[in-house]
């Protein structure tokens, strides 16, 4: 039982890490949250479930689908939401209000064209389960578990071994050198929405399909949900927003599993309020330096 | 969710947006060019969320106004019948205004309001002020029987929805001796039937609930909590929550290998469970009040009548609203009240109301009150194929 | 011999204070061009005009003949003039042979143009900045340490790091910020090597340099700054000499 409740906790969590991820690349390089990244997870679902019923593609073309419909609306929200207010020296809290003004748009539109109640993933996602000793495994949970680490590990070997990688790290850890250093601030910007938000598109369609349902709304409570994995695990680390979707997943699961579902939010948030107390910059606190 | 805290008895089969200004138009013109009082006319209030965020039912119940009043409103001797609508706009101060209004005007019933939260501020002063107050579609647990002897409801409270709703479920699912219950802890009425009015009912029946597990409506996952259910060798399942949420705890039931029969509370009774819910929901039972594909030829004809009147099915509450009016009218009729002593003719409406005794009311069948609540057999439905049908 | 950087009648006012008044200075490409001056004397305002972190309120600076007042610093940088900081600002977080890639970046293309790079699986660009990196960084001694994080390193490799990563852009001019601040006398002379070697590597470096012996030890010519104007302007012997240059830094040359 508790075996099996790690890997439910696993799969949730694995799905929660990588929307944390997102708001960890775009805090790294700007330190601006993006309260927009939530809705930009729900398009991804819904241009998941689209792609898939109008092309009548499998699970992998949902997901391709998602993530560049997600990828090319972060990127649009980067140019019309963020972009305009730096360089015109706007105040540095600005964009965190355009964003929600953005968020609200994108729902506001999406609840037009889709409706306010919740949509079904076609049958076709519907799974096999498959029995694993004590545990049961259905392949949907296997192919989101898959996704969701194949995506981290790839996003790793990314930001490690290229050039736009290493540039990336480099500008969320000093932005201002590394504009002097010649690094194009606007393309590393620009790039980690992109990244930040085919993530969380992929995330969308993963929740989509594990779920097979999708609302307009689906996105304010993974939002909230991100916005606390980045805080355990460091602002701006995306090692850490792994490890805190990780950990988030499990003890929520476990929260439910041996002691009540009503409480499951207010022990996660316990939790978040000791990792800080202990740990008051995460598990992984990145490259931000003291006093910045 | 906006539905969760009016703790209405059911949900519309559709989302309500327009406003039907037709079927609103007619009712004022056919208020209007109702004949002014050559006997004493007899006059009933009623309260109906027209405009605001329950107005999908306000607007559905105004049909059923129309529909009544075509047939009903002549009381022979007595003269006419006259319906005073008021708009409570779904919000409590003005239902407590037009509630006092009504009691000091010469009405001898007050029908409504609909909303729990409305009712609930609303019959205490129906006993003060000594006026019988019917809400048709208001079904949160223990509103009527605490306002006695004024206080009436039509809609069928959660535990005589339930308690029919067991026995057919026990009887077609012989052998169930122990149930887990599943509900959704942020909604009022979902978690009151499954942490109350379920088990309540099922210990007499000799069926132990192992355990209550609750999960929050809304959310993405339910795994934890179905994993937890699997471990505890339960042979039923009580679901309780509305029908979104209770399409995705049925998946997931399916999913992680639970085949076991599942009773849910009324919350699941929408198109969409069975939409959404796909195979994992086939088989689940639940109960309403009314069910607009009842093949009985009085409601099929009632059902058609609406339909030619509005784009929508009929929900519960217009055809409760129906049946609360043509009973009410009944009870004038019955009892002489003629509107000459409103005083008198109050008490007189109480009386009927508080006696009521297997009556047959055209949509719904034989009902009688029981301190103010109602009581009658529900509509058993269950999922089979693509749609909830009725099990007889 | 032509110069490689002019800067003509270089004024900058902060709000009501003059920090440098009709400044030019000329330096000749394949030198080492020192700018010494007391504190205050407008050193580091001139040095960030050079390197475009700062613009002139008047006045024009020029590259190769190129007039390039009021660019960006990566501008600058592209252009092939490369700086370090005069307090120490590397990447704590990448490694040390990562720092010294990031200054390859100087000629980044735009996102479309790097995605694409990776479409076609061209990662010689890649591997050039490596290649680069590990050479610069054998340059300036760091080798043997390329995959520990700047932190670990003492302050005068850190500075040595800078250097590398200015290096590594491939520039023509290497403005050096204070290098011998917080040096011991052997620091110093490794110090005097590197920056030799520097230009005998063909790169013309300016340094800006409170260290008077390490200035006349090792700069062709001098640049003398007071109070924001220029006092003096020759080679070493020279200014030694320099009655004006004397009474300026009285009691301030050591």
């Amino acid at each position: 039982m508790l075996l099996q409740q790690l890997v439910n906790g696993l799969m949730l969590g694995s799905t929660y890490a990588l929307v944390a991820i997102g708001y960890a690349l775009i805090f790294g390089v700007l330190r601006l949250l993006h309260l927009a990244h939530g809705e930009v997870f729900m398009v991804g679902a819904f241009a998941g479930l689209m792609v898939s019923i109008w092309l009548s593609v499998g699970p992998l073309g949902a997901l391709i689908g998602g993530l560049v419909v997600a990828a090319l609306l972060g990127m649009l929200l980067e140019l019309i939401a963020f972009r305009p207010i730096r360089h015109r020296g706007g105040n540095y809290l600005a964009p965190i209000v355009s964003s929600v003004g953005a968020g609200l748009v994108i729902q506001e539109i999406m609840t037009k064209l889709f409706g306010a109640e919740q949509i079904s993933f076609p049958k076709q996602f519907e799974s096999v389960v498959y029995q694993l000793g004590p545990i049961q495994v259905s392949d949907t949970q296997l192919f989101i578990m898959g996704i969701a680490f194949t995506t981290m590990f790839a996003l790793h070997v990314f930001v490690t071994y290229t050039r736009l990688g290493t540039a990336m790290r480099a500008a969320s850890e000093n932005i201002e050198v590394a504009s002097i250093l010649g690094i194009n601030v606007n393309t590393v910007v620009l790039l980690s929405f992109g990244i930040a938000s085919g993530l969380g598109g992929i995330a969308g369609v993963l929740v989509g399909m594990n779920f097979s349902s999708i609302s307009p709304f689906m996105g304010t409570d993974m939002a909230t949900k991100g916005f606390a994995v980045m805080l355990i695990g460091g602002l701006g680390s995306i090692y850490g927003a792994m490890a805190g979707g990780l950990i988030l997943g499990i003890v929520e699961v476990l929260s439910v599993a041996y002691l009540a579902s009503s409480y499951r939010d207010a022990f996660v948030f316990l939790l978040m309020i000791l990792i800080l107390l202990l740990r008051p910059r995460g598990l992984f606190s990145a490259g931000i330096e003291p006093g910045r | 969710m906006g539905i969760s805290s009016i703790h209405v008895r059911s949900i519309p089969t559709t989302r309500h947006t327009k406003v039907t200004t037709a079927a609103m138009l007619g009712a004022a013109i056919s208020a209007a060019i109702l004949p002014t009082a050559v006997l004493a006319d007899v006059t009933i209030g009623v309260l109906i969320p027209t405009s605001g965020r329950a107005s999908g039912y306000g607007q559905q119940m105004q049909v059923a106004i129309n529909m009544f009043s075509e047939k009903y409103l002549d009381l022979g001797k007595a003269g006419k019948l006259k319906l005073d609508i008021l708009d409570t706009r779904g919000e409590v101060p003005e239902a407590i205004n037009l509630t006092r209004k009504l009691i000091g005007s010469d009405a001898v019933a007050i029908v409504g309001p609909q909303l729990s939260a409305e009712v609930e501020v609303v019959f205490p002063l129906g006993v003060r002020g000594q006026m019988p107050i019917i809400s048709a579609m208001s079904a949160k647990p223990g509103l009527a029987s605490a306002n006695q002897p004024w206080s009436f409801r039509y809609a069928l409270v959660s535990e005589h929805d339930y308690a029919p709703l067991l026995d057919v479920w026990l009887k077609q699912n012989s052998g169930i001796k122990k149930v887990v219950v599943l509900y959704d802890a942020k909604d009022a009425v979902s978690a009151f039937d499954g942490v109350t009015v379920f088990p309540d009912l099922l210990k007499p029946r000799g069926v132990e609930v192992i355990e209550k597990i609750s999960f929050q409506g809304g959310d993405i996952d339910f795994s934890a909590q179905v994993t937890r259910a699997r471990g505890l060798g339960a042979d039923g399942i009580v679901l309780s929550a509305f029908y979104n949420d209770a399409a995705q705890v049925a998946k997931e039931l399916r999913k992680q290998g639970m085949k076991q029969p599942i009773v849910a509370n009324v919350g699941v009774n929408h198109p969409r469970f069975v939409e959404s819910g796909g195979a994992a929901v086939e088989g689940v039972m639940t109960a309403s009040d009314f069910h607009a594909d009842n093949p009985e030829p009085a409601v099929a004809a009632w059902v058609a009548e609406f339909k030619k009147r509005f784009k929508e099915e009929p929900g519960n509450g217009a055809a409760l609203m129906y049946d609360t009016l043509v009973l009410t009218q009944d009870c004038i009729v019955r009892q002489g009240i003629t509107g000459a002593n409103v005083a008198a003719d109050r008490v007189k409406m109480r009386d009927c109301w508080l006696n009521m005794k297997d009556r047959e009311a055209p949509l719904m069948g034989k009902t009688s009150i029981d301190k103010g609540e109602a009581v009658r057999l529900p509509v058993i439905l269950q999922v089979k194929g693509d749609k909830f049908t009725i099990v007889k | 011999m032509t110069a490689l950087l002019v800067a003509d009648a270089i004024s900058k006012r902060f709000g009501g204070y003059l920090a440098l008044a009709d400044v030019g200075v000329q330096i000749r490409a394949g030198d080492i061009h020192a700018l010494i001056g007391p504190n205050g004397a407008g050193k580091t305002t001139l040095f960030n005009i050079i390197s475009g972190v700062a613009v002139p309120t008047a006045g024009r600076i020029a590259f190769q003949g190129q007039d390039y007042t009021g660019r960006r610093a990566d501008q600058v940088l592209a252009m092939g003039v490369a700086r370090n900081f005069q307090h120490v600002r590397l990447f704590p977080g990448l490694s040390i042979v990562e720092n010294v890639m990031i200054g390859c970046h100087a000629r980044m293309g735009s996102l479309l143009q790097e995605l694409l790079s990776y479409v076609r699986l061209e990662p010689r660009a890649e591997r050039d900045a490596r290649d680069r990196a590990l050479e610069v960084i054998n340059f300036v001694g760091l080798q043997g340490r390329i995959a520990m994080l700047p932190g670990e390193l003492t302050l005068v490799d850190q500075r040595r790091l800078e250097i590398a990563r200015a290096l590594a852009s491939g520039p023509q001019l290497l403005l050096l910020d204070e290098p011998a601040a917080g040096m011991n006398p052997s620091e110093v002379n490794q110090l005097d090597t590197l920056i030799r070697q520097i230009r005998d590597s063909g790169i013309t470096v300016l340094l800006v340099e409170h260290h008077t012996r390490l200035v006349m030890a090792v700069a062709d010519r001098v640049t003398v700054l007071s109070a924001g104007r220029v006092i003096a302007d020759g080679p070493p012997s020279i200014i030694q000499r320099d009655e004006a240059v004397i009474t300026a830094y009285l009691g301030d040359s050591q």
